[in-house]
């Protein structure tokens, strides 16, 4: 007699436990009072949109200045526009200290209160919970803009990947140095020992293939423990690279370029916009005559619409918050998020796969922080274009060229689709 | 060979530094008993002091001032925290110092930021050159400063009334006690040791080209398999250890390059803790414990 209870409850048991599981994901949450259908994180009065980043660990200088960039555009929206489908959004922050673990936590807390990540940083992170994006069909931007984290379900990148960054970059510097048939240029990469950094690795010799003149010299990587990039350095040297693309995190930065000072080795430095942090200017002074940064979309420094928009959004939102090029990466994203939410408002369908429908196909423009992008059917690069910038003397980048798109990143991009 | 040479000696550098930290991980160790698993946050908080006082005065002045601050916040952290724990289980101490350590890691992203700033190293970006080997002048200075330091704490164990109370102390603290030792200022004295020898390392751990950031503190933990190998009660050890892995971190990024995807040298240090301990549990120049049970 005992036992059916005991089965009943343990089924009971059970299916509760699937129904809370269920209650991360892209459940509804009714219909709004204007006929809007809505998903998690959407009332009459809200939509809550969650940005989960790095706020405290290694990479929290560019996570704090990338949400800043989410939250002034969201701000402004509010502010200005009284919201979008008359609802006013919210943002929810989530540190993850860059930890997958934490990542995995904080993810799972925010899924059931939000409808989309407005901005996810770290592809390490953005992998742990891949099966989690999956399943509650959740619309995700991601700001660690590089292919593996492109070629995730229902994962979003709206700018050029790192990727394109460096193939740009070196394509300019061997036209700089006079790379030719006649004229070969040594060059050198260095790039993590990881996943990553063998994806960076595999973009810069497929442009150094397709870019006549180059020949590529040395290629040592790094680990985070690193502090001392003595073999690094001497690697490059010995080789005779002339040119040395850095597929590396602001938290190299100075510990290769400073030391490259001090062995007397002054190549031209190229690398990805993700590597650069503005707090790096002063104690780098004096040894960045040639370093450039191949940015994917534009720096503070420039004078167009969308920055201006963007500082004063900035001004009002956060006024004593220090500049740093990482929040126009935010902006850009905070602007996808409106132009989706706005296109699923019109469609009357606040739910997750209300706004994967709006982003499907999506035109954005940016007012020339960058060029306009198609979002496409999301699993393509949005742009090839990038610009080349030199640090200015507060550390904010300054362009030296407009924006360009290399054939070698487009041959690039149609191999690794094959 | 010049290119050896140039890691060798970067790595004795590097790991003098580590040296130093491992020193004071040792030095509260024997004094007080506690695994103080938040000195990678005193080491932290010294290069923001010297950072905040360097524009302030000149760069001796900056270093003793930051010596004062630090070693003032060791002394309350020790009195207040740690010195009603003694006696408790390692357990108990061992988490008590890891709330001690996020407590002063987000007091230090509180006051400075998650950002990183200058270098705070006596000495600037210029170099040395010795034959074809470029020497840097902060790992030079990280050198020469290491050693003078070393041997300091080194004659003020062996010669000095408080040297000889603070191993006595270590040794057996109910023998102390009979002796007329005050154990409690033991105590304090070793932390407040370790506390200088966190802002030394500070200064050269976050020397050109290196920087300041919160990230310094967890760098600074680098220096566990140090005292591991050397031996968890071994002033020389924690040298010999710091030594170690400086070295095998330096050389092993050029020459074990190529294997295990370049990420062996980063791991190393960690597998020659492993097979000390399985060896050598005390470590290299450890005592073997023995008790009566």
């Amino acid at each position: 007699m005992l036992k059916k209870p005991l089965t009943a409850v343990a089924v009971a048991s059970l299916m509760t436990l699937a129904a809370c599981g269920n209650s991360a994901g892209s459940g509804d949450s009714g219909t709004g009072a204007d006929g809007v259908a809505m998903g998690p994180g959407v009332t009459d009065d809200e939509i809550s949109v969650t940005v989960i980043s790095d706020f405290s660990g290694p990479i929290a200088q560019g996570g704090i200045a990338g949400s800043l960039g989410v939250e002034a555009k969201i701000d402004q929206v509010n502010r200005e526009q009284g919201g979008i489908c008359g609802r006013k959004v919210v943002v929810d922050k989530r540190d993850t200290k860059y930890d997958p673990q934490i990542t995995t936590q904080q993810y799972r807390a925010a899924a059931p209160k939000n409808l989309m990540v407005a901005q996810f940083v770290g592809t390490a992170g953005l992998n742990a919970v891949r099966a989690n994006i999956e399943r509650d069909k959740m619309p995700t931007l991601s700001a660690s803009i590089n292919t593996q984290t492109l070629d995730l379900p229902n994962v979003y990148v709206a700018m050029p990947p790192f990727e394109v960054e460096l193939i740009n970059g070196l394509t300019w510097a061997a036209k700089e140095a006079g790379a030719s048939a006649s004229k070969k240029v040594k060059v050198g990469f260095v790039t993590s020992a990881d996943e990553t950094g063998k994806v960076y690795l595999d973009a810069l010799n497929h442009a150094a293939k397709a870019t006549e003149g180059l020949e590529v010299v040395a290629q040592p990587t790094y680990t985070n423990a690193d502090t001392d990039f003595t073999a690094q350095v001497n690697s490059l040297k010995d080789a005779g690279a002339e040119i040395v693309m850095l597929g590396v995190t602001p938290a190299q930065i100075a510990g290769i370029i400073g030391q490259s000072a001090q062995f007397g080795y002054k190549p031209t430095f190229v690398s990805s916009s993700g590597a650069w942090a503005s707090s790096l200017g002063k104690p780098l002074k004096g040894l960045l005559d040639k370093y450039y940064v191949s940015g994917g979309y534009g720096t503070l420094n420039d004078d167009n619409a969308g920055i201006q928009a963007l500082t004063k959004a900035r001004k009002a939102y956060a006024p004593d918050a220090k500049p740093d090029n990482f929040e126009v990466g935010g902006w850009i994203n905070g602007t996808v998020v409106v132009e989706a939410l706005r296109k699923a408002c019109e469609a009357k369908d606040l739910t997750r796969e209300g706004v994967m429908k709006a982003m499907t196909g999506l035109k954005v423009s940016f007012d020339d922080i960058l060029p306009p992008i198609d979002l496409g059917d999301g699993n393509s690069i949005v742009s090839f274009q990038s610009r080349i910038n030199k640090i200015g003397a507060d550390g904010v980048q300054e362009p030296v060229a407009e924006f360009f798109e290399s054939e070698a990143a487009k041959s690039w991009d149609a191999a690794r689709r094959k | 060979m010049t290119l050896f040479l140039q890691l060798g000696f970067q790595g004795i550098a590097l790991g003098l530094v580590y040296g130093l930290i491992a020193l004071g991980f040792v030095i509260m160790f024997k004094g007080s008993h506690t695994f103080n698993f938040a000195h990678g946050q005193f080491v932290a908080i010294g290069a923001y002091v010297v950072l905040v006082l360097l524009p302030r005065m000149p760069y001796v002045l900056a270093f003793i001032g930051a010596v004062a601050i630090t070693v003032g916040l060791a002394l309350v952290v020790e009195r207040l925290l740690i010195r009603g724990l003694i006696g408790r289980s390692v357990t108990v101490v061992v988490l008590a110092t890891l709330g001690i350590s996020t407590m002063l890691h987000n007091a230090v992203l509180m006051v400075w930021g998650v950002g990183s700033h200058d270098s705070v190293g006596p000495v600037g970006a210029g170099t040395t050159k010795v034959g074809s080997v470029v020497l840097p002048n902060s790992a030079l200075a990280t050198v020469a400063v290491s050693v003078v330091v070393l041997a300091a704490v080194a004659w003020f164990f062996q010669r000095t009334r408080h040297g000889l109370a603070l191993r006595a102390t270590a040794s057996s603290q109910e023998a102390a006690l009979a002796q007329g030792i005050d154990v409690g200022r033991m105590f304090a004295l070793s932390w407040a040791l370790a506390a200088f020898l966190a802002v030394t390392a500070s200064i050269f751990l976050a020397s050109f080209p290196r920087v300041v950031s919160p990230s310094i503190g967890d760098l600074a933990l680098i220096a566990i398999p140090a005292i591991v190998i050397g031996g968890m009660d071994s002033l020389m050890g924690a040298v010999v250890g710091g030594l170690v892995v400086g070295l095998t971190q330096v050389l092993g990024s050029n020459y074990l390059s190529d294997i295990g995807g370049g990420r062996l040298h980063e791991v190393l240090p960690y597998v020659l803790m492993l097979l000390v301990l399985l060896v050598r549990p005390y470590g290299l120049f450890g005592s073997r414990s023995i008790e009566r049970v």
